[in-house]
């Protein structure tokens, strides 16, 4: 056999295991993979842990131990718990435990230890990326997490019940004076509303969300997170404008202000907005997506200009 | 008033840069000098680190990516003539537009590399002399221009034999580092003596030869069983290796979208990938510049093993679109390229884009800035509007009315037509087949899917549709034991039932000689195989085809500026399918007769040959020879319109049909 066939079913076989890696969406063991290589290319998970380790050793793959067990996958298990772990909180708030038994995120904890995965939700939380909501002290008082700001209302139970108490005292003793309980209820909201209101805390909530629509602060959020897409994008490689309004959802929900983020950067010249060249030929789910010029054109990409 | 631009012609016309070897003067170097500079940058590092690279540029249609490779290609390989110096940097430069199917890549590669490697340069000198003379410096020490120092060996050596020695001697120490094979080194050393120069390219552009031709190059014939895709690699190899660890290969590749049959094709992309990691496997001073339409930034990166990604792009530069300042640049550099208005401006240092209308350009960039080409087609048009008295005043102003699409494609198609009948020889044949058959069928019969079974051995391309699986194998060499072979392997396919139809397709003017030929054949037309002879006239069309589907993908054909889009060529190309393509199709796809033993005929076989010997043929005498009746002749020839020509007579008259164009030729 030739150097050549002999370097092509090898390179056939890395393929095939990328392939296979990038199907399952995460690590897999050696035996696993070895069930999922087609038959020409097919190893025993022996012989297979021999290309992996290979492959770990080149960079191109990550080996991921813990205890006994050994996966091989293409991220770090951080970057795909990470991952996981942001696409698992959503509006509806829920738990640490609850988000931890979602399949994605379990298998992904898997090769962290609870303290890991611990500071991983702490630093998404510092960025941004989720809110936790604070125990409430009745029913579901649990801290949770949620990609919306915690909704006061469920607050507010214990303090207007203690409230209500000592209005309907202070009602039972002024109506002596001849006081009806509704001027008593009456006099009250209307106290309540001409209040200054809830005093800002001198130490603000975690987390500290960044004013987001303040320009300076949103070019800076579009260019960071363009360069969290792609590291390349700071030295003027592309970024899909699709995968960055996804990125930026959380914190510029609104389509129309990312469009118009997005616009007033390329007005100052401090990013290239790229037209799609056959808008025509898209679905308008994926029109949607892009950033309408206003004329039936689309842009599909930005990138930092030079 | 005087028109200050009456005859002159309009400067902003050329607006598609059509590959980097096209000469230019329009360059503006401030423009896109960064994705420049990245690409000489990554240059450089390959020649200094020893490790294959990559950049990907992208841009929308008309941005000026081309543009950018052919400003590369100058810095790389220069204009002017320059002495091949052993101690100066060197580089070999190709550019391949991918027009070709996935199964053809490195086919494609070799034939790119070899094409390019043999182009001559305005000094007469090729790249492959230039990496020749480098070569044998190193084992024969000599410097200064060793073009000079070539000259002296051949005078030096007066008797051929013993100048062939000679060189034998120095190809027998490059080969020992570099590898070539024997073979290789044959046939450079052809090239480089400048023997049997045609048959020496296409060995290396990997064209089947006659065994007559291969004897006179001192070639064996090829191994049986070698897989062209194979033997293409080690090829393109060991020509990488022979420019040497500081001689970097540049391969821009363009047109990427060329490969899929339709935008839902990955599998073309993923192969391509695959090619890819290949030839970073394989060598260590190669550059990858591929530019890439920003359209294309996801569906590419998707297509792609994260591997094969990864080593495309390394490096990755988007094409700005031109802000003002850039666009005045541009459009004066064009005007100023124009002696006459370049006179006429020199007194109007205020009006940047005289006799241009700024403001109305100004709008036209906007404050997001503009794609080159779109700015030099208003340019164009704006132009125009001068020449024609018609720039008054706003109210009149009115832009010439661009054609509409359709007008274009039509206009397009004929001179596409034109430039393919004019290029089209029986070595492209596999080529356009290959790339032209599965567009052809997605314009033409969509419900039939391109599919891939690599334990098809022969069948270069397979479709599924409801009522199975059609195979074609091409069979267009014209060496007779490259055809055999694969043909007496062949019908256990059929016997096995491993698909449902084989068609056997051979240019028509190439043809079936040989008894071992001849039997195998029959037996495959026993098993129900069928033959598809496509004429010049419809291989001419099935590459303008592809052609144009092709440059449609890639945003280069455009109307006033604006891309075309696929799907209006491909609306376009249905509706004015060719009669000779639509026959082609409903040859390769149709039913009539499945499974069913076709009947012998090997009359077309023995009427092509007569008509090479001979290109015009009195019926009756063709009768006599072919031992048929003259009117069965007769009815054979109508019914092959695209085979012969007839003159019905009397007496009637058989002649050899070539392209219209050919045919122009010979009437002038």
């Amino acid at each position: 056999m030739s150097t050549h066939s002999t370097v092509t079913a090898d390179d056939e076989l890395v393929g095939l295991i990328h392939r296979a890696l990038e199907k399952a969406g995460g690590p897999l063991s050696a035996s696993k993979l070895a069930g999922q290589i087609p038959k020409p290319f097919k190893r025993d998970a022996r012989a297979l842990t021999a290309v992996l380790d290979d492959e770990a050793a080149r960079g191109r793959l990550h080996r991921l131990v813990k205890g006994k067990s050994t996966s091989y996958g293409q991220e770090p298990a951080e970057a795909v718990a990470r991952r996981e772990l942001a696409g698992a909180v959503s509006d509806a708030p829920k738990t640490w435990s609850d988000l931890k038994k979602g399949a994605g995120l379990r298998a992904a904890a898997k090769w962290l230890t609870s303290k890991q995965l611990d500071a991983l939700r702490d630093d998404l939380l510092r960025e941004g990326r989720f809110y936790e909501w604070p125990k409430t002290g009745g029913k579901g008082a649990a801290v949770r997490y949620s990609t919306r700001p915690a909704d006061p209302r469920a607050y507010l139970d214990k303090a207007l019940a203690a409230f209500r108490k000592d209005l309907a005292k202070l009602a039972v003793t002024l109506a002596k004076a001849g006081v009806t309980p509704a001027d008593v209820e009456r006099a009250a909201r209307a106290a309540l509303a001409e209040s200054p209101g809830v005093e800002a805390p001198t130490v603000p909530q975690t987390p500290a969300r960044p004013d987001v629509r303040a320009g300076s602060d949103v070019a800076a959020l579009i260019i960071d997170r363009m360069v969290l897409e792609d590291p390349a994008a700071a030295t003027g490689a592309p970024v899909s404008l699709r995968n960055l309004r996804r990125a930026v959802a959380f914190l510029l929900p609104d389509g129309t202000s990312f469009d118009d983020a997005v616009v007033r950067l390329a007005e100052e010249g401090t990013v290239s907005l790229h037209r799609h060249d056959y808008p025509a030929g898209l679905t308008d789910g994926e029109r949607a997506e892009m950033v309408s010029d206003g004329r039936g054109g689309y842009y599909t990409a930005i990138s930092v200009r030079s | 008033m005087n028109d200050p631009t009456a005859g002159i012609p309009n400067p902003f016309r050329q607006t598609v840069v059509a590959d980097p070897w096209q000469a230019g003067q329009d360059d503006v170097p401030e423009i896109h000098d960064e994705a420049f500079r990245l690409c000489c940058d990554v240059l450089q590092a390959v020649r200094s680190g020893g490790q294959t690279r990559s950049v990907v540029v992208y841009g929308e249609a008309g941005s000026g990516k081309t543009h950018l490779l052919r400003r590369f290609r100058t810095y790389c390989v220069g204009d002017p003539p320059h002495a091949v110096d052993p101690i100066a940097p060197e580089v070999v430069f190709v550019a391949a537009k991918l027009q070709t199917s996935p199964q053809h890549l490195w086919r494609y590669l070799r034939q790119s590399l070899v094409d390019d490697l043999l182009r001559p340069g305005p000094d007469g000198t090729t790249q492959l002399e230039r990496v020749l003379l480098r070569r044998f410096a190193e084992v024969r020490p000599a410097d200064a221009d060793l073009r000079l120092w070539f000259e002296w060996l051949c005078e030096a050596h007066p008797d051929p034999d013993d100048l062939r020695a000679t060189l034998d001697d120095l190809f027998d120490q490059v080969d020992h580092t570099v590898r070539m094979g024997r073979d290789v080194c044959a046939v450079l050393g052809h090239l480089l003596l400048k023997r049997h120069r045609r048959d020496a390219k296409a060995w290396l552009r990997g064209d089947a030869l006659p065994e007559s031709a291969l004897a006179a190059l001192g070639l064996a014939p090829p191994a049986d069983d070698a897989d062209p895709e194979d033997q293409a690699r080690a090829v393109v190899g060991a020509l990488c290796r022979l420019a040497g660890a500081k001689v970097p290969v540049v391969f821009c590749f363009d047109q990427i979208e060329a490969l899929q049959v339709d935008r839902r094709d990955t599998a073309a992309l993923f192969a391509f990938g695959r090619v890819v990691m290949e030839l970073f496997q394989q060598s260590e001073n190669v550059l990858i510049v591929a530019s890439v339409q920003i359209s294309f930034l996801e569906p590419l990166k998707e297509a792609m093993l994260r591997p094969a990604w990864e080593r495309l792009a390394m490096y990755r530069k988007a094409i700005d679109p031109l802000r003002w300042s850039e666009a005045v640049r541009l459009i004066s550099a064009r005007l100023d390229a124009v002696p006459e208005l370049k006179a006429q401006r020199a007194s109007r240092p205020g009006e940047p884009v005289w006799p241009l209308d700024e403001a109305r350009l100004k709008a036209r960039v906007g404050p997001l800035g503009e794609t080159a080409r779109r700015i030099l087609a208003e340019c164009a048009d704006q132009f125009d509007a001068v020449q024609a008295g018609r720039q008054a005043t706003g109210a009149t102003r009115t832009p010439p009315r661009p054609s509409s699409p359709e007008a274009f494609l039509d206009e397009t198609w004929r001179e596409r037509l034109g430039r393919s009948r004019a290029e089209n020889t029986p070595e492209k044949t596999d080529e356009v087949l290959a790339h032209g058959l599965p567009l052809l069928v997605r314009a033409a019969a969509p419900e039939w899917g391109l599919v891939a079974d690599h334990d098809l051995r022969d069948v270069d391309l397979l479709w599924a549709g409801a009522d199975g699986r059609v195979g074609v194998h091409f069979c267009n060499a014209r060496d007779m034991r490259s055809v055999w072979r694969p043909l007496g392997r062949l019908p256990e396919l059929l016997r096995e039932k491993r698909l449902e139809k084989l068609v056997i397709a051979r240019d028509a003017r190439l043809p079936l000689t040989g008894e071992r030929v001849r039997k195998a054949h029959e037996e495959l037309r026993r098993q129900g195989a069928r033959e598809i002879r496509p004429s010049a006239e419809v291989l001419a069309a099935l590459d303008a085809l592809r052609g144009l589907l092709s440059d449609a993908k890639a945003g280069d054909l455009t109307v006033h500026g604006r891309p075309v889009e696929p799907e209006t060529v491909g609306a376009w190309l249905s509706a004015r399918l060719p009669d000779g393509l639509r026959a082609l199709a409903d040859d390769l796809l149709a039913y009539p007769g499945l499974g069913e033993p076709a009947p012998a005929d090997d009359l077309f076989d023995r009427l092509v040959t007569a008509l090479d010997r001979r290109p015009v043929l009195p019926i009756a005498e063709a009768a006599e020879e072919f031992g048929v009746a003259a009117e069965r002749l007769v009815d054979y020839v109508r019914e092959r319109p695209d085979g012969f020509g007839l003159l019905e007579g009397p007496p009637p008259v058989l002649f050899r049909l070539v392209p219209a164009n050919e045919a122009e030729g010979v009437e002038r």
